[in-house]
């Protein structure tokens, strides 16, 4: 290698260690001074690059977001529903991110409730719109049966894409809930119970929802996971954490990032 | 936890509450981004602003082949532009995104803090917008060159060219601060 070739290839190293071509180039730096001081004065500017803080923007910036958004949502439901297909479409799975297994049983799905269309359509005449709305209620129902089937498999990554599948779901039946709830308690994996949360803030518009959150952080042990709740709670401006909040500052067995992020959250939500 | 392409993709599909998750998870960096483009915090937040909104009123253009966040910061870029065409119609947009800018004086203070964000980011701020921008995105917004090629539409070696010259200049503009010279 060359010293033109090895300092075009400079910023690829500086970004992501220049993969196949990191070895000649560490070799080529390491044997001509030239290179190597152009290397070190780039890669300080760079490293001090990183240690900048981010600035946050003021409280106002939130407050005009939320709002602008309110009046995007009433104005999406004023204007009225999708069109049938659309809703049909947004309510059935999305099969990328589906394993083969799980996604050959979606397929069969979305064929079976495509016959039942074509099967109601056909013979509806004028009561297309009721029909549409009572078959995607079944579709719904039948994603939450899939959903509650993969959140009872061994493997981590079907129990991840039964979360995913939560998220198409408009009415949540009370056993959708109680499995959610039920994951984010006592899964094994962080990764599955951090979903679970996430999974949950679309149902928290239900006060059995926001209590159960609350109690959960009681039980949570993982920092990853305890964070997430507090930052859900505080966002919903859960009263309810409050207590939650208050026992994670006086344990001591608690990390000290999670500590703190309790405590900024106990001053949002009182 | 749902991927931003996902979240993105509700949205679109109408259930425009999820932008809150998006919102929440990209306002800081992005208002970062504009702030270190344009110095000026009001504006920043403006734009900030602006972007969702218009990620509002285009949902139903993400396709989903790409990272959100590109697609995200191709509409900031648009935001800026625009907003840059409106404060200066007689600069073409070309010409200022290579001008040096001109120096802001400094404090009296500055020499003597010798507080080096202050500093670096003051010599950020002499960087030409372009030079500015390619730093921006790879440094602190993590965009691949390949991305950053597909945003600026110029080739993934030009970005390089522009990121390795980027950081020359910076540092000159830095060394200068920090030994009064600025």
């Amino acid at each position: 290698m060359n010293c033109q070739e090895a300092r075009t290839l400079i910023p690829d190293l500086l970004q992501d260690g220049a993969g196949t071509a990191a070895a000649p180039l560490r070799a080529h730096l390491a044997s001509c001074p030239g290179c190597w001081q152009e290397w070190q004065e780039l890669n300080e500017t760079w490293t001090r690059l990183g240690l900048m803080a981010e600035e946050r923007p003021s409280p106002e910036l939130r407050r005009n977001f939320y709002r602008e958004l309110e009046a995007a949502r009433r104005e999406t439901a004023a204007a009225g529903r999708l069109p049938w297909s659309a809703r049909l479409r947004s309510r059935l799975p999305d099969l990328r991110w589906l394993s083969p297994a799980m996604g050959l049983a979606a397929a069969a799905l979305v064929v079976v409730v495509g016959f039942g269309a074509g099967f109601f359509l056909g013979r509806g005449g004028g009561k297309g719109p009721a029909q549409v709305e009572r078959l995607s209620r079944e579709v719904d129902s039948l994603q939450q049966q899939m959903t509650l089937s993969l959140l009872n498999q061994s493997s981590a990554s079907a129990r991840l894409q039964g979360i995913a599948l939560t998220s198409r779901v408009q009415e949540p039946e009370p056993s959708l809930i109680a499995a959610l709830l039920a994951t984010l308690d006592n899964d094994p994996s962080v990764n599955v119970r951090l979903s679970a949360v996430d999974a949950l803030y679309l149902f928290a518009d239900r006060a059995e929802v926001r209590a159960a959150l609350a109690a959960s952080l009681n039980r949570q042990e993982s920092p990853l996971v305890q964070i997430a709740l507090i930052d859900l709670l505080v966002s919903l401006k859960e009263k309810q954490a409050a207590a939650a909040l208050k026992r994670l500052l006086n344990d001591k067995k608690i990390r000290p990032e999670v500590q703190q992020r309790a405590q900024l959250g106990i001053g949002k939500i009182i | 936890m749902l991927t931003d392409e996902q979240v993105m993709a509700q949205v679109r599909d109408g259930r425009v509450e999820m932008l809150a998750l998006l919102f929440e998870r990209h306002h800081i960096h992005l208002f970062n981004f504009f702030l270190r483009l344009s110095a000026e915090r009001p504006l920043s937040e403006d734009l900030v602003q602006e972007v969702f909104m218009r990620i509002l009123k285009y949902r139903l253009s993400f396709r989903g082949d790409s990272r959100f966040t590109t697609w995200m910061f191709q509409i900031g870029r648009n935001c800026f532009i625009d907003h840059w065409r409106a404060r200066r119609p007689e600069v073409s947009i070309d010409d200022a995104w290579e001008q040096e800018p001109s120096p802001l004086p400094l404090p009296q203070d500055l020499a003597e803090s010798e507080q080096e964000a202050d500093l670096l980011s003051r010599a950020l701020e002499r960087l030409p917008l372009r030079k500015r921008e390619v730093l921006l995105l790879s440094r602190f917004q993590g965009l691949k060159y390949e991305e950053i090629a597909g945003l600026l539409a110029c080739s993934v070696q030009s970005v390089k060219v522009q990121v390795h010259r980027a950081l020359h200049e910076l540092r000159r503009h830095y060394l200068g601060l920090q030994g009064g010279n600025g």
